[in-house]
């Protein structure tokens, strides 16, 4: 056990690691006030955030050790499990109007967050499992058919930021398992219509969008927690207030501490934290990639990718919505934002993702790679030394 | 690996998979790549380019500016035990639209404040963003607020002046208008330093409307004025204040006032009075009112006599049996003698001695000495409404009022021109200007300014000064004061008694009259000179039955408080020796000079009652007085028992004391 820690990512851990502090830090700033008002401590959210880093990092360890590979097996049973959640969330008394949690003890449990990581888990394990029949329609279609039922299950919650990050997360999996492009165009177009038809058609969500392309052009148009957001990154500036300094979480911005704590971020510390923010979150998923690229097996490759991407989809679809440049969604950002369910999936993810990049290693240091080294090396020295056909002599050695 | 169990999956190989995997990462990342530049994009747009415009937005919902008084400088003692400070007293403001159902609400805060909740509810409707609902309530009426945790209902501080012992001594250290500046006492005179201008600044608000003040920018905004540390020992000044309580209610007087200086500055220790009716609380007597003397204005024909050195102590005056004749007037003397010599007529007070030595020494001299002692002018004192007292001119005087000048009737004065002249023969004959203001701080307790006794003029030679020392101790001694005596002490006096001057101002009363006793202390070399008048007391009509055994008291009691140090650090082996010798009990130390600290501690009613409980009467009623309530007292001595109770709509202390 000790020794699979040893061999641990400690690029990605280390930054996932810098996210989750800085959060914790971001939290508390722009918690205080709240908390003191209405809970009257105002430590209270960040005692439970505390305390949900710790259980998560515990739980992402332990999803780190049992390995991807078990996961995969578990994947449609965990992915059923998920659908039962997902079901019994929409009997559930609503909170703030929307059925996205369910009461369990004094928590309040999102199963929207463990469905899409399931979700992904059993696309690669499906993906995986059809490696030869990726060409034809069949598999695609079984794919399509599931998550067109969970993420219609997300849908009516309604959670359109969780289902967005999932759609992300899924197609390009799709996308580099192989599947056929054209498959994948006609089924984003067909999607895409519908949302339109949906929204225009059926005028659903058609404020928000209105709202949203209002303030696209012009930032003042924006709805109220929009333009809370605009003016604390603005008001920011490039050096920003200084942390704890904010003005804008002193209850004029909604949600500070969880779906917009980027804004309270960019308030305090200005683009120099910000710029360091979302490039921290690009290089997670440039990291992820090279952890899918690296992977000797194709399922670890998938995996590795759709986990990153359903982080850093969420990453930047949350910082779009602050900035004004996506429509409104409920999503938290990952690691920093207040939020049970969120760290603690992220986290699984997180040792997930990790748990692919060990085997890697682990198959590097035992062989396959070596094995590979040394047929080059040999071919090499075949080219050079034995067939004198092949062989030339460098310029100033050769006879004219 | 070997050992692994085989899998579902097939491990497949690196290169196999690669290829694809590889080749379409790299479009997804170029795509992904575009999505991430257009979010920074973003963030430079609206945070460099726009920052201006978002800046003064965010600005305008998250700051307001307010405007903040100053914060008035303290008025110490010379100990530095404050008399006048500032405190914040919370007022409770409601905000209705924040609340979730204001009928209940309404009926919550009538009950808890006072007040009908109909009114409230009016209130609400009428202003909906602010309606005062209570100012200047009590601590335990916030905590209970507290702990109702009201949506809508708020509290602030407001600044309030308090002072020492309440509003006992408003004559004195005088009081504040409602924008902070003094309009009486001590607060008026020196305004100039005390007050400081206000400031403007932005506060933090948050979406509510509610300020707060994150990093006490409250505080650090506010200007503070310097503070001003009287001469006045607050401690003398209190036992002063009770004891002149004490004669007044003792000899049924109407009023009582007394003044103490030091000798050898003319620093104002104590200035006292207490009148039950009949006088406006800022109306300081001393230095305000003027009366007729008596005899204690013989000082002045003594002063006169021995310092011409045409008389001494020796000389035999006739004191014609009790009564003489000038003009078609009889004078009496109050104790009948014969032919006795001049000291011992002082000491008997004789009016005829009086009368005799003045026609001897003329009129001018007797008007120069009066006039060189500071009658007839204003000390000069810093406090507002000095008068000036009458004295003819001695070209106007008919034979009656020379003779009457002599002993102290005919004319008038202030018990400070009294007081301040008997200082000069303390200090070996030099007059000096009396004054109230000792020191002036700054804001950050540094000595900024410190007043030096300032000498006005040599009234008598040093030789004349201890000879009058001499006489005034065989006053106490064996003369009219021997109520004044502490056994084992040396103290120099003279009593006063004269006739009231009718109201009108025609004639005087038959039978009222103004007693005074001025008493210095050691009588060799004095270093506290102390003056006591009682106004038409009832029952002991003389100086030597009420004005004396009442300074007698004052100085005990001050001589043997452990703590009150005089400055004078020889004076201590003296009053150690005498605290040995009557065997009083050491009183309890920290009487006054913790306030602040008691000030700052003390939040709830279990705290103050904790405190107070076993304290001496005195410390407790200033503790209490400290958190802005009042008091009412049951027995003397120690603290037994401490309950508040509402009255009206204050809240009232109650101590059984025992």
């Amino acid at each position: 056990m000790i020794s699979r820690l040893s061999e641990i990512d400690s690029a990605f851990a280390l930054m996932v690691l810098v996210l989750a502090i800085f959060g914790c830090l971001m939290v508390y700033s722009s918690s205080a006030h709240y908390c003191e008002q209405n809970i009257g401590d105002s430590f209270y959210y960040i005692k439970k955030q505390m305390m949900w880093l710790v259980i998560s990092i515990i739980a992402g360890i332990a999803a780190y050790l049992a390995g991807y590979r078990r996961l995969l097996e578990w994947s449609p049973w965990l992915l059923l499990l998920s659908c039962v959640f997902l079901v019994a969330v929409l009997f559930s008394p609503p909170i703030r109007n929307v059925h996205r949690w369910i009461k369990l003890g004094p928590f309040n449990f999102q199963p929207s967050e463990m469905a899409r990581i399931f979700l992904v888990l059993f696309f690669a394990f499906y993906l995986s499992l059809k490696r030869n029949e990726l060409k034809g329609i069949n598999a695609f279609l079984v794919l399509i058919c599931v998550s067109t039922l969970i993420g219609g299950l997300i849908v009516i919650e309604p959670d359109i930021g969780t289902t967005l990050s999932m759609t992300a997360a899924l197609g390009l999996m799709l996308y580099i398992a192989g599947i056929r492009a054209a498959y994948l165009m006609a089924t984003g177009g067909a999607a895409l219509t519908a949302v339109v038809v949906m929204i225009f058609g059926f005028g659903y969500q058609q404020d928000r969008i209105i709202h949203y392309i209002n303030g696209l052009c012009d930032p003042l148009q924006s709805q109220y927690q929009v333009l809370q957001g605009i003016i604390a990154i603005g008001s920011g500036g490039f050096l920003g207030a200084g942390l704890g300094e904010g003005g804008q979480k002193l209850l004029f911005l909604p949600e500070s501490y969880s779906d917009f704590v980027f804004a309270n971020i960019a308030e305090e510390t200005g683009l120099i934290g910000t710029i360091p923010l979302i490039l921290m979150y690009a290089f997670l998923f440039k990291r992820g990639c090279t952890i899918a690229r690296g992977s000797s097996s194709f399922a670890g490759s998938l995996v590795a990718c759709g986990l990153t991407t359903l982080i850093c989809a969420s990453a930047f679809i949350n910082m779009g919505v602050v900035a004004g440049i996506l429509p409104v969604t409920g999503l938290p950002l990952p690691f920093i934002s207040y939020g049970g369910s969120s760290m603690l999936f992220s986290m699984i993810s997180v040792g997930i993702i990790l748990s692919v990049a060990q085997e890697s290693v682990s198959s590097s240091n035992s062989g396959i790679l070596s094995r590979d080294r040394h047929n080059l090396r040999r071919r090499w020295y075949r080219r050079t030394h034995l067939s004198g056909a092949r062989y030339r002599r460098p310029a100033y050695k050769r006879k004219r | 690996m070997s050992t692994r169990r085989p899998m579902r999956i097939r491990l497949d190989k690196r290169r196999e998979n690669s290829k694809i995997i590889d080749s379409r990462l790299n479009i997804a990342l170029m795509v992904i790549g575009l999505a991430w530049a257009a979010l920074i994009a973003r963030n430079f747009d609206l945070a460099l380019f726009r920052h201006s415009q978002f800046s003064r937005i965010a600005l305008s919902q998250q700051k307001v500016k307010e405007e903040i008084r100053g914060n008035r400088g303290d008025i110490l003692d010379r100990r530095g035990v404050p008399m006048s400070w500032n405190i914040s007293m919370p007022s409770i403001y409601a905000v209705s639209r924040d609340m979730d159902n204001p009928r209940n609400t309404a009926s919550q805060l009538a009950r808890l404040c006072g007040g009908s909740s109909g009114k409230l509810r009016e209130g609400f409707e009428k202003r909906p963003c602010f309606c005062w609902v209570d100012r200047e309530v009590n601590p335990r009426t916030v905590e209970a607020l507290r702990r109702q945790n009201l949506k809508g209902v708020y509290v602030t501080k407001e600044p309030r002046r308090r002072y020492l012992s309440g509003d006992m001594w408003r004559y004195l250290i005088g009081n504040v208008d409602i924008d902070g500046h003094g309009i009486a006492g001590a607060e008026l005179a020196f305004e100039d330093l005390l007050y400081s201008e206000g400031s403007k600044i932005w506060i933090n608000r948050d979406a509510r409307g509610r300020r707060f003040d994150a990093e006490g920018e409250y505080e650090s905004a506010r200007n503070a004025g310097n503070s001003v540390m009287l001469t006045i020992d607050a401690n003398l000044q209190d036992i002063l204040v009770q004891k002149l309580r004490d004669g007044v209610e003792r000899f049924e007087a109407k009023g009582a006032y007394g003044v103490f200086l030091e000798v050898g500055s003319s620093e104002v220790l104590a200035m006292g009075q207490y009148y039950p009716k009949g006088v406006s609380s800022t109306r300081n007597v001393v230095i305000s009112d003027t009366y007729e003397p008596g005899s204690t204005f013989k000082l002045v024909t003594i002063a006169a006599a021995v310092n011409s050195g045409r008389f001494s102590a020796f000389d035999i005056i006739d004191c014609e049996n009790g009564s003489y004749k000038v003009g078609y007037k009889t004078i009496k003397d109050y104790k009948k003698s014969g032919k006795i010599p001049f000291r011992r007529a002082v000491e008997l007070s004789s009016n005829i001695a009086m009368i005799k030595v003045a026609h001897e020494l003329g009129r001018e001299l007797i008007y120069r000495t009066a006039i060189d002692f500071g009658f007839n002018s204003k000390t000069g004192i810093e406090l507002p409404g000095e008068a000036v007292g009458v004295m003819h001119e001695p070209k106007d005087w008919s034979d009656i009022e020379h003779a009457t000048v002599s002993f102290g009737n005919g004319l008038t004065v202030t018990a400070l021109q009294m007081v301040n002249a008997y200082a000069a023969v303390g200090a070996k004959g030099i007059l000096y200007q009396p004054h109230i203001l000792k020191a002036v701080l700054s804001p950050e307790d540094e000595l900024i300014y410190e007043k030096k006794p300032e000498p006005i003029r040599r009234v008598i030679s040093e030789r004349t000064a201890a000879t009058l020392l001499e006489f005034f101790t065989g006053v106490v001694d064996s003369g009219t004061a021997v109520a004044a005596r502490i056994e084992g002490l040396k103290i120099a006096g003279k009593t006063g008694t004269s006739r009231k001057v009718k109201e009108d101002g025609r004639g005087y009363y038959y039978n009222r009259y103004i007693t005074s006793f001025v008493g210095m202390y050691p009588a060799e070399d004095p270093v506290i000179v102390g003056y006591v008048v009682f106004d038409d007391p009832e029952v002991n009509k003389t100086a030597s039955t009420s004005a004396a055994p009442i300074f007698r008291e004052i100085l005990m009691e001050y001589l043997c408080s452990a703590s009150r140090n005089f400055d004078i650090d020889d004076d201590k082996k003296v009053r150690a020796e005498f605290c040995d010798y009557v065997e009083y009990n050491e009183m309890n130390g920290d009487d006054f000079t913790d306030n602040r600290k008691y000030s700052e501690k003390i939040n709830s009613f279990d705290d103050l009652n904790k405190m107070v409980l076993g304290k001496p009467l005195r410390t407790a009623i200033n503790m209490i007085h400290n958190q802005g309530y009042d008091v009412k007292i049951k027995g003397s001595g120690i603290v037994r028992e401490c309950f508040p109770k509402n009255h009206g709509d204050q809240l009232i202390y109650y101590l059984r004391c025992g």
